[in-house]
């Protein structure tokens, strides 16, 4: 197990397609500070209320096109550098040898942890590098509840720890950020099960992603859209039940579809 | 001889295409039929009658201008953008993943890469125009089913509150179809073209971004808005968003890529990576 994961680790963080994903992440950061904090730092001498960078980094907002892009896309960008590599093991000799050498089991073990780091990787690192950038130009004034300059409110997922302790919010969140795009992206593991085009495999998480949003929008129920409520700004509101029902759904059928899946001439059983 | 290779391969394209294609076919149609059961249940239960105009209006319309202030919120129109999204997920992954099935075979029975590219963009139009004849039969078939007219009663497409009486056919089933038909086209050729060079994965990407952009910016330069009918200039007033410029502006981005994608297609190493 320890020796796949050194192995697997080492595929997953240090491959060329790692590069093009964290640069999507962060491009969209620094676009984000040119566009949106750089012209606000003229208002924090102006001798006006100044405004909190709590609400203006790329998470604490939801009207500009950065942060939608972000929670649009970031499902395919944190499958890119790991989410077809199941299926090319599978296809080639790797995936055969490792079973026979050292068991299916911590194989797919392996498999499904590294894929988790990579989606919680690739999904935090820019939106912690975002708050840092904004954080370096804008002060960090505790919210205030009464003013109506922040979308959350008391109602809102830890919305008392927001105006309590808001960088702890902040990080609590993208923990939770993590924990989701992470297990989102073990379902490009999960679709080795159905398919055995790796674009496909690679595109899976992105269309559960869009289905639970389709599904919310549809029967008019926000709090199921993961692209709403994973933004700290909370565009929609859910619930602790819902978002662990909703992790524990990904995390039992990529998990299930993962031990499932049997291809004789992979040499998989 | 050329001609007659020409047309095989172009007749082979789209069979393949659609074999392959089956599941996502079926999917489509399932989307298809989803769209028009939403669109027809919320015209009847608003609005009491129900029209085509009207239901093509539901996925068609995408949204109005977004006025960005610090209060706003950016949503993206849902079924405008499931619609098209859908669309492009359709059509970007046969070529690229013809150009490497079975050791570039196609492509080297084809003799000339030229002839290759043409086939593949002529079978992904092929498709896009099936798609939406897809579409609008299941719209016609649903307002069949429902006893709705074609245009509304009034002349006033009633849950948008916009005037079309006093338009031709023509100009409304080029507003309606044909101008999105051209959008998707031109951008068709574009994904088709990108996949080959940057990976179909990223060309689907770079589409998706380009339509959310369209929808954040009502600039020509992003020719989303033309698929959008609250965008055109006859419902919005914006004259640079006239149906005649989009189509030329389509035109010329589906000829632009075409031939970029031609001249760095003969260059292009086609041997698969290991």
């Amino acid at each position: 197990m320890k020796h796949y994961l050194r192995m697997e680790l080492k595929r997953a963080f240090w491959n060329r397609r790692l590069l093009p994903a964290l640069i999507f992440g962060f491009g969209l950061s620094v676009w984000h500070c040119f566009a949106y904090i750089v012209p606000l730092r003229g208002w924090i001498f102006a001798g006006v209320y100044p405004l909190s960078a709590y609400n203006r980094w790329l998470g604490g907002e939801y009207y500009s096109l950065q942060s939608t892009l972000f929670y649009l896309l970031v499902p395919i960008v944190c499958a890119l550098p790991y989410g077809d590599s199941w299926l090319c093991d599978c296809a080639g000799s790797i995936g055969g040898q490792a079973v026979i050498r050292g068991g299916k089991r911590p194989f797919v073990q392996t498999k499904l942890l590294v894929s988790f780091l990579t989606g919680a990787l690739i999904a935090v690192l820019p939106l912690l590098f975002d708050f840092a950038l904004t954080s370096a130009m804008l002060p960090a004034i505790v919210p205030k509840a009464g003013l109506g300059l922040s979308p959350i409110s008391t109602k809102s997922l830890l919305g008392d720890l927001f105006y309590a302790k808001p960088f702890w919010y902040v990080l609590v969140y993208l923990g939770i950020n993590g924990l989701f795009f992470g297990s989102l992206n073990t379902l490009s593991i999960a679709a080795g099960l159905f398919t055995a085009n790796r674009y496909m495999a690679i595109l899976t998480p992105f269309f559960c992603y869009m289905a639970l949003h389709c599904a919310g929008t549809t029967i008019q129920r926000f709090e199921l859209c993961p692209s709403g409520f994973l933004r700290p700004c909370q565009q929609f509101i859910t619930t602790w039940v819902i978002l662990g029902a909703e992790v524990m759904g990904i995390w039992s059928f990529g998990v299930f579809a993962a031990f499932r899946y049997i291809r004789e001439e992979h040499g998989m059983r | 001889m050329k001609y007659r290779n020409m047309i095989r391969l172009i007749l082979y394209d789209i069979r393949y295409f659609f074999r392959q294609n089956r599941w996502k076919w079926l999917f489509a149609f399932m989307i298809h039929v989803f769209l028009c059961i939403r669109t027809f249940h919320s015209i009847l239960f608003y609005a009491g009658s129900s029209d085509l105009l009207s239901a093509l209006w539901q996925t068609m319309g995408g949204a109005r201008e977004y006025l960005l202030s610090s209060d706003s919120s950016f949503q993206l129109p849902a079924y405008w953008f499931l619609f098209h999204i859908y669309l492009f997920f359709l059509i970007g992954f046969y070529p690229a993943g013809e150009l490497y099935s079975g050791n570039g075979q196609a492509l080297v029975r084809t003799r000339t890469r030229a002839m290759w590219l043409i086939s593949k963009c002529i079978s992904v139009v092929v498709n896009i125009v099936l798609y939406y004849g897809c579409f609008l039969l299941t719209m016609l078939i649903g307002n069949l089913v429902c006893g709705g007219t074609v245009i509304p009663r009034g002349g006033i497409i009633g849950l948008a509150g916009i005037r079309v009486a006093g338009k031709s056919v023509t100009e409304l089933l080029t507003a309606f179809i044909f101008l999105p038909v051209c959008v998707s086209t031109a951008l068709g050729v574009m994904q088709v073209v990108l996949s080959l060079f940057v990976g179909p994965v990223l060309s689907f990407m770079l589409n998706i971004a380009y339509m959310t952009a369209s929808v954040f910016w009502m600039k020509p330069f992003f020719i989303g808005n033309y698929s959008m009918l609250y965008r055109q200039s006859w419902v919005s007033g914006n004259t640079n968003l006239s149906v005649t410029g989009g189509i030329l502006r389509c035109l010329v981005l589906a000829s632009l890529s075409f031939a970029v994608g031609m001249l760095l297609f003969q260059k292009k190493d086609i041997l698969p990576e290991s």
